[in-house]
């Protein structure tokens, strides 16, 4: 077949207009029949106030529930015809595909407090990817580091500097850590644009659990090159790698729906498209000028610095007249996801908040339409929950008020007299129909399957995949309102003006849920599923049938959760073939070559428990060399004012005398920026006779000692064994 | 302080004894050590001369720790090598030996020199151009760009390009009139059943 080039440059304005407006009638045709027999189900009752907030509720949620249904749908008969003529990637000729970009590329990974050892394989994966293509020379790798604590922040320099040298890459792969983690990710990134940004023309953006193949990043800078107006490129990245059942039931389901939902949100957003904060690449000119970002009018949560920064970038850039484009269908380009609902919901805590602070930006002046429609769908995301909160309790009202009095059918005219359906029948198929279109995604996406074989046994054949189909769509059919208390909850919160603690995500192996936390997490979602389950079932028996999913799902929140969590039974059902993804099935290098080194991670002795929550502090005072890279990686500074000078003086000798427990994280890290008082605690401790260290030090001292203790017999003389020695010393700790 | 065997019976060279020159030896071993100075043979020799050289020094200062008078003669020690290596500076000075450390972990070179690191022996002769090459790179040179915060103004306005707005217009009002029309069927359909 001819390839027949895009060029988002001639996209007539009136195409985007014409598609937005197709999708529109389309969600009309979706949600109008169920709003109509919404209607008339509380019309053949008498309609109320509290049935009016209901068909109100009911409007909004089904609404979204249209949308996801009718973006399936267009993605669905779009891959029919084998693709959407309008996407970014068919802007580039196959032998435009083989150019080498000479452009100049930083590829940058913020990171904070994340699990170094699969940060820096992740960062050598792509880096030896990169080359490997040999189509993009001048291209240099950044880890941005905001880690405050110190234990990481340590290990972070260690390990790129033996990563540097082991690839030969010094003066290839940089490594920045800042000394406030000011406006967290998006203060990261602008720090680097500010220092460095006028180097390069493009900057791919990771995650700290980014892969990228080096063919990727080759295709997106090839794709910046061709297409001169675009600003943003947004890759769309699969989930990988996960090993508990809740991250594989993500990948499952992110993988098999995840392609023609892509499809058809590229159908409607084109050149409006939006940047999700990684796997995407940005020209830096543009970037630099227009989306520095403003602070929001105001305190907390909705006012001050903004939270959530990618939603607005994009928007920021589109303002300024460049495009932002989604590469669906692009190869190579992953991600990792959280491993226990915990996490997820701790994530979205995160995300949440951001989202809702950009209420304040729908109404700015100059964003494009869609960039506001964006806005407002990412707040709708978390909204839904709490509404759909309110939709059930209005629910169960309306049943106790029918129940109270006598649930009425009044002989008036209605739908029923045409469809000869009973109030019952009429409630069970509006039922019906809205299960329908929440699963609708999910038959498109099989359909589409349909016609591809190979993807089809990639995911382990048809048994497996329905399998898989199945058991997913009942785990998140329960796990669904556990999400739903989670967001109403972080919702309330934010309008509390409580504050929100950006946490570190825990990926993989050590995201693995805890009894404990779980148990503590969840004791709440059992208990209101259990009163919801007690009044709904005096209200209406009926009703609690229709409600036992979601309460099922509350009530059996501690357990679902837990398992989910399992890292044991996800790889049970790895082990199976269940959930198998075509990453799993055929994993690309990239994935293959960070799975062997992850594995091959030479793993030395753990350091002794006492001495492990300070560790990295430990190895910066003491180890000669760990000691001079942290002090060649800070900033000099200029002579400290007096009162500076003598407060790390003090601190200095506590830490000395009195070990780091009698100091807090903050003054910990004050000694730790400061390169005169690094070098002065080196000397001090070396030269320091026991008697006047803290035990903590004297243990740590002992790493280094060559003597092991002589082995205890009959007549050793009768001291402290060394083993007891040591458990003293560390209770003196 | 005690006085060694070897000094007691007139015996050259001298060592001192007790638990503070114990504790001097064991500190500048495990110094060493921390600086991948594995070899048992060569870690004991150096230390023992290194302490031998703080015991001399001890005795024109009797009130200083053994600790802080061998690790001060270890650091002369390190410094003497890096001089012959080629990187003089003043070793006293710890900002000077943390640079010296550094360019030794740059190339390698602890794990590399074990046989001649801090050894009297000759070295070898591309050493000192290895170690003046170890230089950290944590950055590109700063070339600082202006990141201005993006101006934010509150309220609709009309889209900048009047030609768009208006093709733009006329392409809803179309569309708009089919919504209505969609509506109104539904409209009238609640109206003709109810």
């Amino acid at each position: 077949m001819a390839f027949v080039r895009f060029d988002p440059t001639e996209l007539d304005p009136r195409e985007a207009t014409r598609r937005r407006h197709r999708l529109i009638t389309l969600l009309l045709l979706i949600a109008g029949p169920g709003v109509l027999v919404m209607a008339d189900l509380h019309w053949r009752t008498g309609f109320d106030a509290w049935k009016i907030v209901h068909l109100i509720l009911f409007i909004i949620l089904f609404s979204l529930v249209a949308l996801g249904a009718a973006q399936s749908l267009i993605g669905f008969f779009l891959r029919r015809r084998g693709g959407d003529s309008c996407r970014i990637i068919a802007s580039l000729s196959p032998e435009e595909r083989l150019q080498p970009v000479m452009a100049r590329t930083a590829i940058v990974m913020p990171i904070c407090n994340e699990e170094v050892g699969r940060v820096i394989e992740g960062l050598r994966v792509m880096y030896e990817s990169v080359l490997q293509t040999g189509k993009l020379p001048d291209c240099d790798f950044f880890l941005l580091s905001d880690s405050n604590d110190p234990n990481r922040w340590i290990a972070e320099e260690a390990a790129w500097l033996a990563l540097t040298q082991r690839l030969g890459a010094q003066g290839r792969i940089f490594y920045r850590k800042r000394r406030g983690g000011i406006n967290k990710k998006a203060g990261n990134l602008a720090d680097f644009c500010r220092r460095w940004g006028s180097h390069y023309r493009y900057m791919v953006v990771l995650d700290a659990d980014s892969i990228m193949a080096g063919d990727a990043i080759v295709h997106l800078a090839q794709l910046m090159e061709r297409n001169h107006k675009v600003g943003i490129i947004q890759g769309v990245p699969l989930l990988v790698n996960g090993e508990t059942l809740l991250a594989r039931l993500q990948q499952f389901a992110s993988r098999l729906y995840g392609t023609i939902s892509a499809t058809g949100l590229n159908y409607w957003q084109l050149g409006e498209a939006n940047y999700w904060g990684h796997n995407a690449i940005i020209r830096l000119a543009p970037f630099i000028r227009h989306c520095s970002l403003p602070e929001l009018p105001g305190e907390g949560p909705f006012g001050g610095r903004i939270m959530s920064h990618d939603y607005v970038e994009a928007a920021l850039m589109r303002r300024a007249g460049w495009q932002v484009w989604l590469a669906t269908e692009m190869k190579g380009n992953y991600e990792e996801c959280p491993s226990n609902v915990i996490e997820f919901a701790q994530r979205d805590r995160r995300w949440l908040q951001g989202n809702l602070q950009h209420a304040r930006l729908i109404g700015a002046k100059g964003f494009h339409v869609v960039n506001r429609v964006h806005f407002i769908l990412g707040i709708l995301a978390y909204l839904a929950s709490p509404l759909w909160l309110a939709f059930l309790i209005v629910s169960a009202v309306i049943a106790y008020r029918h129940g109270a009095v006598g649930a009425l059918v009044i002989p008036k005219p209605s739908f029923a007299a045409y469809a000869h359906w009973s109030y019952h029948t009429q409630a069970i198929c509006l039922a019906l129909f809205t299960f329908g279109m929440l699963f609708l995604p999910k038959g498109m996406a099989l359909l589409d399957l349909r016609r591809r074989r190979e993807e089809v046994a990639s995911f382990g054949g048809w048994p497996d995949l329905l399998g898989g189909v199945f058991l997913e769509t009942f785990v998140f059919t329960l796990l669904a309102p556990v999400l739903m208390l989670f967001h109403s909850k972080f919702i309330l919160l934010t309008v509390c003006r409580q504050r929100i603690t950006w946490g570190t995500q825990r990926r993989g192996r050590a995201g693995e849920s805890v009894l404990a936390e779980t148990i503590s997490a969840h004791w709440g979602h059992t208990l209101t599923g259990l009163i919801g389950w007690l009044i709904v079932s005096r209200i209406d028996p009926m009703l609690a049938f229709w409600m036992s999913p979601i309460l099922a799902g509350l009530i059996c929140a501690i357990p679902l959760s837990y398992f989910t969590g399992s890292l044991a039974i996800g790889l049970q059902f790895r082990r199976e073939g269940l959930f198998k993804t075509p990453e799993e099935s055929r994993p690309l290098p990239v994935l293959v070559e960070l799975d062997a080194g992850m594995s091959a991670r030479p793993h030395g002795p753990e350091p002794l428990p006492e001495l492990a929550e300070n560790y990295g502090l430990l190895q910066a005072v003491l180890d000669p060399y760990v000691n001079a890279v942290h002090v060649s990686l800070l900033r000099a500074k200029d002579e400290l004012p007096p009162a500076s000078e003598e407060r790390l003086a003090g601190l200095r000798k506590t830490l000395l005398r009195e070990g780091p427990a009698a100091l807090s994280l903050r003054d910990r890290l004050a000694l730790l920026m400061d390169v005169n008082s690094m070098n002065a605690l080196h000397d001090d401790l070396w030269s320091s006779p026991s008697s006047h260290l803290a035990k903590w030090w004297q243990l740590a001292l002992e790493h280094y000692n060559v003597i092991a203790p002589a082995p205890e017999t009959a007549f050793s003389p009768r001291i402290t064994p060394p083993a007891t020695r040591r458990s003293v010393d560390a209770s003196a700790v | 302080m005690e006085l060694s065997r070897d000094e007691i019976s007139g015996a050259a060279p001298a060592m001192p004894a007790g638990a503070a020159w114990d504790e001097a030896f064991l500190r500048v071993e495990s110094y060493l050590r921390a600086h991948h100075l594995e070899g048992r043979v060569l870690l004991n020799q150096i230390t023992t001369e290194i302490i031998r050289e703080a015991y001399q020094q001890s005795r024109a200062n009797p009130g200083e720790e053994p600790v802080a008078i061998a690790m001060r003669c270890t650091h002369a020690r390190i410094g003497t090598w890096f001089s012959r290596a080629g990187n003089s500076g003043d070793w006293s000075d710890e900002r000077v030996r943390a640079r010296g450390r550094l360019a030794l972990v740059l190339k390698d070179l602890p794990g590399n020199t074990t046989s001649y690191f801090l050894s009297n022996d000759p070295l070898p002769a591309e050493l000192p151009a290895i170690l003046a090459s170890g230089i950290l790179r944590p950055g590109p040179e700063l070339q600082l760009s202006n990141m201005a915060p993006a101006p934010l103004e509150f309220g609709f306005d009309e889209p900048s390009d009047p030609s768009t707005a208006k093709k733009s217009g006329w392409s809803t009002i179309r569309e708009a009139a089919g919504w209505i029309a969609l509506v109104g069927i539904y409209g009238a359909a609640w109206a003709a059943s109810h």
